[in-house]
Parts: C-alpha cells; structure tokens; sequence
C-alpha cells in the first residue's frame, strides 16, 4: 500500500495533557506542529463517562492491561485525542510538600525545586478551570469526610479540571484536553492527526529525522513516515518507552517502571449513600499521603457489580438495595520497580512489576485503616477484597485484613504509571535530562509521565501539565 | 507485529467466531451468580455482553488476546471431564460446577481468566440492563 508522506518542524506524538500542553504551546509560538494520536477523536459526550461504550472507544486494549508479577496488576490508559485527562477523574491534586525537593536532590534535575516550578503551577491554575463541586458534598464523599473526623484524621475535598456554567449542565463539563488545549492548538494553526500510530523514529549519529508507523484511513490502514526537525514524544509511560526502544535507543528504556497499586472494596450501610447524579466523588483522607491515600469511587451498579468481592449473603436483597452501597478505595505508593518490553513479534507494551509483599502489606494496611473509618462513619457490612471470604460486619473483623492480603485473591488495579524514563542530569541513570531532553540525541524530547522519577503518590495531571509547560519554556528560549 | 504472525491472526480472526457459544454460557453463568439465584438475566443485555467480551479479546494485546482464546476453548472442552458435556452444553447447575472447579484450581491463570470474564461481563451486562445508572458527568 501507498505510504503517505507528511512534513513538519516539529512532530508530537500523543495528545494527552503532556503532549496537548507541548503541542498548544509550540503551535502558539508560531512553530509549524503536527499532533499525531494513536486513538481517535472523540468529544467528552461521545460516550458516558465510566461507561462500557467509553471503554471501548477511549481506553487502550478496551480497558484491560495486566502488569504482569507476583500479584497481576491491571492497569488502564487512555489511547484517544485527549489521552487519560478524557477518563480520569479529572483531580488537580498538587505534588505533595517535600516531593519536588527530594527529586531534584536525588536524581539531579535542574531548576526543578518548589520555587522553580511555582510559576508553571500558577500558569496551568491560571488558564485551567480548577474547582471544588458547588452545593453540598456527594454521599460517599460525605462519608469519608465524616469517618475521617471520627478517626482523627485529616481529609479534604480535592479540586478537579471542571467547569460549571451558570446556566450548563447541572454536573458541569470536565476540563480534558479536547475542550482546552486541543482547541487552542488547532486555533493555533497545528495540525492534528488522529488514528495515526507512531512505531519507531528513524535515529542516524543521536539525531531523529522521520517517524515511520500506520494512520488508519477511510480505505483501511496505511504505512506512513513523517518527516520532521524536531520531535517530542508524549504517548505515555507505555508508549514512549517502546517507540524509543523500537528505534535502537535501549539501556535504561523502559526499566523504571512505578505506579500507585489500588484495593476498591464497596461498603453498605444503613441509609441511601449512593447518588451516581452526584458525579465523581471528591474527597480523600490525605493524613497519610503520599504513601496512602483513601477516597470513595465511581459506584453507579455497572460499578458496584464488578466490585462486590467475597462471599455475599442475601445477595439479592442486598443489590435490591443497592444505593445503600458505595464503592472505596485504598491507593498506596508502590515499592516496586517494573518495566516496559517489546516481546518479539508483537507490537504491543509488554509489561512487568512486582507487586510483592511490601505492596500487599501496605494495601492491607489501608484496607485496616479505611475499614475501621467506614464502621466509624456508620458502615454495616465491607465486602471483603479478598476473594471467597466472608463480608465483614464488625470492626473488630477488619483486623484480618491489617495482616497483609494473599497474593492472587484480590483484584489490585492502577490508574497513574510513571518513571520508564526518568530524568535527571546523570545519564549513567535518567534517560532524558533535567528538561526532557533525551540523553545522547540532539532533537528528541520526552514531555509526558514516563519522564517523572517516581511515583507522585496523587493524581499527576497537573504536576505533568506544569512540567510540561516548563520543558516547552526552556525549548523555545 | 511480524509478518508471521500477521498471516497467523488473520487466520485465527474467524475461528474465534468459535468462542461466541462459550463465552455467552460461561457470562451468562457468572451474571447470574453476581446477580443471585432466583433474579431473571436479561437476554438482550447478556447477547450484548457475551458479543462485548468477543470484542475485549479482539482489542487485547495479540500475546494476551491469543492464549485467552484458547483457554476459552479449553475452558469449554473441562466441561466433558466435570459433566460429559462441552460447557456451552451443560445444564446451569453443572455450569456452575465447573466454574468453582476452575476457581479453586491452584493455577492462577485459571483464577485470571474468571476474573476478566466475570469482571467485565458483569460491567457490560449492567451498564445494559441498568445505563441509567452508568451516566456520570454529562
């Protein structure tokens, strides 16, 4: 089949709030820029949000991805124009005090403390709508609220990339990148192309001249080569890796793998506690982050079905009444170290981390906390995480689960992946430097979540987006 | 992926048309288990499912899509051994019989495939029967 040519200065490839910030950013600036996005382009009310229909059309692999180890974990990932700000719940969770300091220290990135990053903070609060839910707190957020302050625990509602208008829709509109910086891009003059993968970079003497992959047409797929100046890459702590290990750039590629390892266990209680109208809810305990966070779900009965663990009695009154449940999770910052492969033969990311006993043990030990703040906050049955035991019905029972969890009998998830391509100043061990440049290459950037160090410990969206902008400042000059 | 194994898929695509009788039993099966006894299944909403779960695998990685397919065919073919019959031929009861056998099989891949199974049919089949209740944040 005809391979289709494109030309361009500056090539990004994905669009999700790292390569939509460097995109936005370059074309604003004048620069002739060509987006090119492995998924399609879909609007946020293409699909309802957590919905079947939406993972289908805006996850990658429909939404299943196993991180293989002692313990699977299964991992989800936006592959649409947009990327994960289209699924996320959308939280502008600032980095944690300390965390920034700690990272330029030990991996020795440059500029990169509180004080440096603090105006690229304030530029992405500044332009983003960021804001708390108007009227009164959901249900479930109610809850924790409540059972945080019966433990003595701090909590706090976390704001979100949200607006809404006066006289808009009642949940308002998620702030994704298809509604801002998207936009503003192709006002920009860029050039979006969805449905168009990137498989490698042709890279001759550390310098990146065309990318060679497929864009799916109206007469099927084609091979197509892009050639350009200049390139970021933005697919993601899967994707990135892969292009540049496909393109013969190794060593440390793909070797730093992190993420946040999460238990959801749904709880009943006595009174209706579930408004899936409310939206997303909202509030955490954040006593013990980063290491741990706890915080409510998504529990519309879709939801709630899939995460009705353990043996249940009276099953059929129980989800008769089903608005009595909410849905919990505990989020740790994981301890492990995983990687990003190609398998020989195939395309896709295989990938690896040992979610090993210190992760197991931490989960159990937010599952101890967050089950005895739901008895605290009036909870009168947890349904229990591990697989084939009994619910728990009183707080003394949740002490099982403070022992750490059995490796394989709970269903461990992540959402937030990090590290495959770490940076900092020392090439022996970062693969991009302070400013997302790609050690040994003279036009390669990294901008996306494979670039961060480590685990953030809370939704990364706006610490992405504030790096993102501050790497595009130092390219322009 | 490489030539080989492109020829190979392109093969393989219709055969999995194959799985379509097992897997609608075997969604059906754990629906009604996470539904409880005595509830009625929807029959538009478990076909969707059961269709719904043909495409995940379709959408999996192939190194992932390819052994789930099999163990599908093999899932159906334990059947004979706990039943005398292929699963998709059971009756419910010796159904079920065949899933807490595989469940407590000490292979974890076993426990693996039932969960994606269980997992994402359930999601599918209630968004189905019950899409009122998966809106958020229109």
């Amino acid at each position: 089949m005809k391979r289709v040519v494109h030309d361009c200065e500056i090539l990004v490839i994905g669009s999700g709030p790292g390569g939509a910030t460097t995109a936005a950013l370059l074309a604003e600036a004048g620069h002739d820029v060509l987006l090119v996005e492995e998924g399609g382009h879909h609007l946020p009310d293409s699909a309802p949000a957590f919905s079947s229909l939406e993972t289908e059309q805006k996850y990658r692999n429909g939404g299943l991805t196993p991180a293989f180890g002692k313990t699977k974990v299964t991992y989800v990932e936006g592959r649409c124009v947009g990327g994960g700000s289209e699924i996320n719940a959308a939280l502008a969770h600032p980095p944690v005090p300390g965390t920034l300091t700690d990272w330029a220290q030990r991996f020795q990135i440059r500029e990169f403390g509180p004080e440096a990053m603090e105006p690229w903070f304030d530029a992405v609060l500044r332009e983003a709508s960021v804001t708390s839910q108007p009227g009164p707190l959901d249900p479930a957020s109610l809850l924790i609220k409540e059972g945080a302050e019966a433990m003595g625990w701090a909590s706090a509602e976390v704001q979100r990339f949200w607006s809404y208008p006066a006289q808009g829709p009642r949940r308002g509109v998620r702030q994704s990148m298809t509604v801002t910086l998207v936009p503003r891009f192709l006002a920009a003059g860029g050039h979006l192309l969805p449905r168009t993968r990137v498989r490698s970079l042709t890279i001759k003497g550390g310098e990146a001249r065309s990318a060679l992959g497929t864009t799916v047409t109206e007469t099927g797929r084609q091979p197509i080569e892009i050639h350009f100046q200049k390139v970021f890459l933005c697919g993601g702590p899967t994707q990135s890796p892969l292009i540049l290990r496909r393109s013969g750039i190794r060593g440390k590629v793909g070797d730093g793998l992190r993420l946040h390892p999460m238990v959801r266990v749904a709880a009943r209680f006595d009174r209706e506690v579930n408004d899936p109208a409310a939206g997303v809810p909202v509030q955490q305990v954040v006593q013990f982050k980063p290491e741990l966070t706890l915080g409510c779900s998504q529990a519309a009965l879709p939801h709630l079905m899939m995460w009705l663990g353990g043996e249940v009695e009276d099953r059929e009154a129980k989800l008769a009444d089903w608005k009595k449940i909410a849905l919990f999770y505990v989020l740790v910052t994981g301890r492990g170290v995983g990687r990003v492969r190609n398998l020989p033969g195939f395309d896709e990311a295989f990938t690896a981390y040992p979610c090993d006993d210190a992760d197991m043990d931490a989960l159990g030990d937010g599952l101890h906390k967050l089950g005895r703040m739901l008895f605290a906050a009036g909870a009168v049955e947890l349904f229990n995480p591990v697989a084939g035991r009994p619910s728990l019905t009183r707080v003394e029972d949740v002490e099982s689960l403070r022992t750490g969890l059995p490796h394989g009998k709970v269903t461990v998830s992540a959402i937030h992946l990090f590290a495959t391509c770490p940076m900092g100043e020392d090439p022996a061990r970062a693969v991009v430097d302070s400013f997302g440049k790609l050690h040994g290459a003279r036009n390669v950037w990294l901008n996306d979540a494979s670039i961060l160090p480590e685990c953030t410990g809370v939704n990364p969206q706006l610490t992405l987006m504030a790096l993102a902008r501050r790497n595009v400042a130092r390219f322009l000059g | 992926m490489s030539p080989l194994l492109r020829r190979l898929n392109a093969r393989l695509r219709p055969a999995e048309r194959a799985l379509d009788p097992v897997i609608h039993a075997l969604v059906s099966t754990l629906v009604a288990e996470a539904a409880g006894a005595g509830v009625p299944i929807d029959e538009r909403a478990l076909a969707t499912a059961a269709q719904a779960m043909r495409g995940r695998i379709g959408l999996m990685p192939r190194f992932l899509g390819l052994p789930m397919a099999g163990a599908t065919l093999f899932f159906d073919a334990s059947g004979v051994v706990a039943g005398g019959r292929p699963f998709r031929l059971l009756p419910d009861e010796q159904r079920r019989k065949v899933v807490e056998l595989w469940r407590k099989a000490p292979i974890s891949f076993f426990q693996d495939f039932l969960e994606f199974y269980g997992k994402m049919g359930i999601f599918v089949y209630f968004s189905e029967v019950a899409p009122e209740g998966a809106e958020e944040d229109a």
